[in-house]
């Protein structure tokens, strides 16, 4: 076993699995939307092509990175992590603290379906129109997690093993979607959305701080600790918004 | 041009979902980076900057947002 597997390795998989599962619940639901209304075959072929374009996009960007001196690559990447992880954990904090409304699946679901089912033409049209609402989708909830399993495979070299992550979170909730058969609302979303957003946080802090020339205390072993901070934090900062807020959130 | 558009749109909420927050955590990263090229920290003292600085704009983005919330 490699000497970083517990401090980096596993941490970074388990980064891209769980925000792999926080998006593709969201790209399953309106996937799940047009294969209900229009048929499977757009709802499929839609969602082929952007898994496919998604695909192209890592293995495209992921080894072109690797050509830049690491240093720079670690701080280019790592700022860019700590802003994204920032985002997600900021979204997730006030969502936690009653500040912004859950994400609801359900309403999504019910969303897409009337969205779909109010447009008008031939059966041809009505079916590129629903591909291309599934191809959209799944393209765009994809982003995120196909810039964490690049950014992630170029701070460490870690592409493959990114890759499998949100590959089997990918394979997991689609095999869970296919056996419910309806929106996954009951995937804790915000959780997983918070645990993504404390862990690129601190990868973001510890690639950025490497390629300043920052000295950690511990070595890799720091990113733990980092991610301990942030989870604290975190955690403090739900508690401010629920009181400013002066709201008693779930 | 729609997907595209909406590609670049989904791109930038990546990273600038709070202009505020991104830009103050920008600034810090930048005065980071100067106070280790200038000596006036050393390599561990700009670890702990570089941790407290996005905790504490994290912080001030969540009381912001709550206090606007609440009216």
């Amino acid at each position: 076993m490699p000497a970083d597997f517990w401090t980096v390795i596993l941490p970074a998989v388990l980064a891209t699995f769980l925000a792999s599962v926080v998006e593709v619940v969201e790209a399953f639901t309106i996937v799940l939307a047009v294969g209900t209304t229009r048929g499977w075959r757009p709802a499929i072929a839609g969602t082929g092509a952007a898994l496919g374009a998604l695909a192209l996009i890592v293995v495209v960007l992921g080894p072109a990175l690797a050509v830049f001196p690491i240093h720079l690559l670690q701080l280019f990447v790592g700022i860019l992590l700590l802003l994204f992880g920032m985002g997600w954990l900021r979204k997730a904090i006030l969502r936690s603290g009653g500040v912004l409304p859950m994400h609801d699946e359900v309403e999504a679901f019910a969303e897409e379906t009337a969205s779909l089912k109010a447009q008008t033409g031939s059966a041809d049209t009505l079916n590129w129109i629903a591909g291309i609402a599934a191809f959209k989708a799944v393209l765009l909830e994809g982003l995120e997690v196909a810039f964490i399993v690049v950014a992630v495979g170029a701070g460490k070299g870690l592409l493959g093993a990114a890759s499998l992550g949100a590959l089997a979170a990918c394979v997991l909730v689609l095999a869970l979607g296919v056996l419910v058969h309806r929106p996954l609302a009951q995937v804790p979303e915000n959780t997983l959305k918070f645990g993504v957003g404390v862990m690129l946080s601190a990868f973001g802090v510890f690639w950025t701080g490497e390629g300043l020339g920052v000295d950690w205390p511990g070595a890799d072993l720091m990113l733990v600790a980092l991610a301990g901070v942030f989870l604290a934090s975190g955690l403090g900062f739900v508690r401010m918004a629920r009181s400013v807020n002066g709201e008693k959130a779930a | 041009m729609s997907i595209l558009g909406d590609v670049f749109k989904e791109l930038f909420k990546m990273f600038v979902a709070d202009l505020r927050l991104t830009l103050k955590i920008l600034c810090g990263l930048i005065l980071v980076a100067l106070l280790l090229h200038l000596a006036i920290v050393g390599p561990v003292a700009a670890g702990v900057l570089l941790t407290l600085i996005p905790l504490l704009v994290l912080g001030e983005a969540v009381f912001r947002e709550s206090r606007r919330k609440r009216g």
